[in-house]
């Protein structure tokens, strides 16, 4: 949470009173021809879109839709070429094999695809270019961290204090004379703070004639009292009536949105049985376009960069249910998997190997003990052999490999009972306890090693750019990368305990380190 | 009702200004939570706001200025002597004793010549242990410690009532400050950022103009001064309120209730509104923090489902720019 002065807080109050939003619409022919003609192809395909094929290529075009609308960059700027043409043909080949039927509107929408993108031309930053007053301050406001850089490169020869930022920069106390947002409101709105608390006393909205935005600022709280913000007062700088509904592509069509159920369908068949090594999880889309899955479990947690929190606190563990979209999530790039285990055996020395085979040995034996049997008869077993916490929840985690020992030494004799290992019940406690240990210092250390780090970078660029990557060199090395969450999957997945912690990217329908 | 923008400055790059009006919506908003005494119901108030900075401190200070006119003690002297006298020898205490308060430790009721007085030792045995014997009219100068440990001082001045006396007099040029200063009553607990908020309420400089001679001289002071935080002034010191971390820990119970509670964020909102059930709410949401949404939803469900009644149309009016949501719920 930045710290403000008195002077910046009531320079904020002054922009929130009397805020001007406008909408500067843009046209160009070919590019509606292209968004419209790519909406009714996509709607002609019907349920056939879901197919790996036709889902292959519209990723392609409906991407690029979004990156001409969101950014202002030339229609054929290699910037907006992440596949190449070969790769893109390919697509197209593909798809007109495996549905001859659809060839002939599949070869109009490439016609028009492939004239768009033959031309040297960019009518956003055209538009931009008449808003920007020499020697004022200007935000030019785009929707992703990648969009910033080529943005930059275009917009270079304008001139003036331009400076390119992503809405999350939007929440320091740093205010301009003018804000200019690429792209319809809509895209804006979740979270709304660039019109709900302004940093600049106009705002100008830069977008696509044949994009259909209605979305205004409304109040915040159900029994509002007052109207709230008036940055629903809103001048258009043109008088023509808007486009027709079929001349139009929504603003939330126009956008890449994350497709929950296609990215867990690879796990779709799993079942939450730590005997297979399979674990409840929460999928979460980070910056970049990769995806994480974290543990889901009551207690499970992660280490999250939290630049609200007060400075003590800005690297800390924080239970996955509290995460949310704009915090930064660490995970390990170099080395893989979470930190804490090699951190922790580290910890433990020359003792690591014998404790850990404990520790397996265990989990081998509750697993072998529970075999075929239903999670609800073990429990009722287990309450009977003197566990106060047994129920199906808790075995799936005292079964899983990552968990190490049950809080309460009740439970955990009840399941040595259970296991056949009454018996050596104290070795295999003392031994959990001194890796429990072990990992709690172990968080501590990697907590230690990257609040310094974090200190002393520049966090400014983080912000910016939704990505970064710290070398640790204490404590076993390696290298923690920060990803800003941009969306949590709102269902719960059943995933293999190997793709936990790790930063995936969807290539088809495989997820991919 | 005094208006803090005809009267409050604050410092500036451009030197002392005049606070602006924001602060005493604020402000105003806070006084009127504090006049809020129901014990069926209470009030709460949401506000969506483009900033949350001094939004917290401001109304503190609204609710310690209309409570610094509640008298502190109700009981009379008899009443308070029989109190203290029933406590356990070794109580730790504070006795206000001319102008300043002194660590103390309860020694006892002494009527050895058939006058009771309490006896009360304000220094360390070692150096002689000077103990003071107090009689019943003047009970009220002690006071219950909870934050005290350890040893007494070898010898102690005691520290001031008044840490910045002038400021304070001015600010409250009605209040008996000998009651305000001198003894302790929770009216106003903040669950917030505690670094940016000692930032806002000890480090941010507010004065107060006045003439002397024939020069105009601001009499400076900071929030602190009046809202009399236990977290950021000396453990001496008498309470008026309490800041705390978003999840309510490090409360000192001992000093009761709040007449108004303060969530200074979503986050605070969201993690201790469940513990903080039988004072006012002022909850403060800043629509830049990634919690903002939640923040919102979780006090819209709220008012749809706990709703009494919504607020008589009492409250000042939000500065442009700030959403106001105002009801009742019972009291748990």
């Amino acid at each position: 949470m930045n710290q403000m002065t008195f002077h910046e807080a009531d320079a904020l109050y002054t922009l929130a009173a009397r805020p001007v939003v406008r909408r500067h619409y843009v046209t160009h022919g070919g590019c509606k021809t292209f968004s419209l003609a790519l909406s009714k192809f996509e709607k002609g395909l019907g349920d056939l879109a879901q197919d790996e094929s036709w889902r292959n290529l519209l990723y392609v075009l409906k991407n690029y839709r979004f990156e001409i609308s969101a950014a202002p960059i030339t229609f054929n700027s290699p910037s907006l070429h992440r596949f190449s043409p070969e790769q893109i043909q390919s697509r197209f080949t593909q798809c007109r094999l495996s549905y001859p039927q659809f060839s002939q509107p599949l070869d109009a929408l490439k016609k028009i695809f492939d004239q768009l993108r033959a031309a040297k031309e960019n009518p956003l930053a055209n538009c931009i270019a008449k808003l920007v007053d020499k020697g004022r301050r200007v935000g030019i406001v785009v929707k992703e961290s990648r969009l910033i850089e080529p943005t930059e490169k275009e917009l270079s020869t304008i001139g003036g204090k331009i400076e390119v930022l992503v809405p999350t920069q939007l929440r320091s106390v740093k205010c301009y004379d003018r804000i200019i947002v690429v792209g319809p409101a809509r895209w804006f709105s979740r979270p709304d703070h660039i019109f709900r608390s302004p940093r600049a006393p106009v705002i100008d909205l830069v977008m696509y004639r044949w994009i259909a935005d209605d979305w205004q600022l409304g109040p915040a709280f159900i029994g509002a009292g007052s109207p709230g913000p008036k940055t629903v007062d809103e001048e258009s700088s043109v008088s023509e009536a808007p486009e027709t509904a079929e001349e139009t592509v929504l603003a939330q069509e126009a956008i890449p949105q994350a497709e929950w159920a296609h990215l867990l369908k690879p796990f779709r068949h799993l079942t939450a049985d730590p005997s297979q090594d399979n674990v409840q999880a929460r999928l979460l889309l980070l910056e970049g376009g990769s995806a994480v899955f974290l543990e889901a479990q009551d207690d499970a947690t992660s280490i999250v960069i939290d630049l609200e929190a007060d400075e003590g606190g800005t690297v800390r563990r924080l239970p996955v249910s509290e995460m949310k979209p704009g915090m930064f999530l660490l995970l390990r790039t170099v080395g893989g998997g979470d930190l804490i285990v090699p951190v922790a055996d580290k910890i433990l020395g020359g003792q690591a190997t014998t404790l850990r085979s404990l520790q397996a040995e265990w989990k081998s034996k509750l697993r072998e003990a529970v075999g075929a049997l239903k999670y609800l008869d073990v429990s009722i077993r287990l309450l009977d052999l003197g566990s106060e916490r047994a129920n199906e929840t808790n075995l799936r985690n005292w079964m899983a490999p990552r968990s190490i020992k049950t809080q309460d030494p009740k439970d955990f004799l009840a399941l040595m009972k259970f296991a056949g290992l009454a018996a050596s019940y104290e070795k295999y406690w003392n031994a959990m306890s001194v890796i429990d240990g072990a990992h709690r210092r172990a968080g501590a250390t990697i907590r230690r090693m990257l609040l310094r780090q974090v200190l002393n970078t520049d966090l400014k660029t983080l912000v910016r750019s939704g990505t970064m990557t710290f070398e640790l060199n204490e404590a076993g090395g390696g290298s923690l990368t920060a990803y800003r969450i941009t969306d949590i999957a709102p269902e719960l997945a059943v995933v293999p305990v190997s793709k936990i912690a790790r930063a995936l990217s969807q290539d088809g329908d495989q997820w991919q380190e | 009702m005094l208006r803090l923008q005809d009267f409050l400055h604050v410092i500036t790059p451009s030197g002392w200004q005049l606070v602006p009006e924001w602060c005493d919506f604020y402000f105003q908003l806070g006084a009127i939570l504090a006049e809020q005494n129901n014990s069926a119901t209470r009030t709460v108030v949401g506000l969506a706001v483009p900033t949350r900075a001094y939004a917290a401190p401001f109304a503190a200070l609204g609710v310690v200025c209309v409570r610094a006119k509640v008298p502190l003690v109700h009981e009379s002297d008899e009443e308070c002597f029989a109190k203290l006298s029933r406590l356990p020898v070794g109580e730790r205490l504070i006795y206000i004793f001319n102008g300043h308060r002194l660590k103390a430790v309860y020694e006892g009721l002494d009527d050895s010549d058939g006058d009771k007085k309490l006896r009360v030792r304000v220094e360390d045995k070692k150096s002689g242990g000077l103990t003071y014997f107090i009689h019943a009219e003047d009970a009220k100068s002690l006071e219950i410690s909870e934050r005290e440990t350890g040893e007494l001082p070898a010898t102690q001045r005691g520290r001031p009532l008044l840490k910045n006396q002038s400021f304070v007099e001015k600010f409250l040029p009605e209040i008996d400050l000998n009651n305000f200063a001198g003894r302790s009553r929770l009216e106003c607990a903040i669950l917030g950022r505690l670094n940016v908020l000692r930032d806002e309420v000890v480090d941010t400089k507010i004065s107060l103009k006045t003439v002397v001679g024939k020069r105009v001289v601001h009499v400076a002071g900071a929030l602190q001064d009046v809202l009399r935080t236990s977290r950021f002034g000396s453990t001496t010191n008498a309470v008026r309120s309490i800041v705390m971390r978003p999840d309510g820990k490090g409360h000192a119970r001992g000093l009761g209730l709040p007449q108004v509670c303060i969530f200074d964020g979503a986050e605070s909102y969201l993690k201790s509104r469940s513990s903080w059930t039988r004072s006012a709410s002022l909850v403060i949401l800043d629509a830049t923090e990634t919690g903002f949404q939640s923040g919102v939803e979780a006090l819209n469900q709220e008012y749809t489902t706990s709703r009494l009644s919504d607020l008589p149309p009492m409250l000042p009016a939000p500065p442009a720019g700030v959403e106001l949501v105002a009801y009742q719920v019972r009291v748990i």
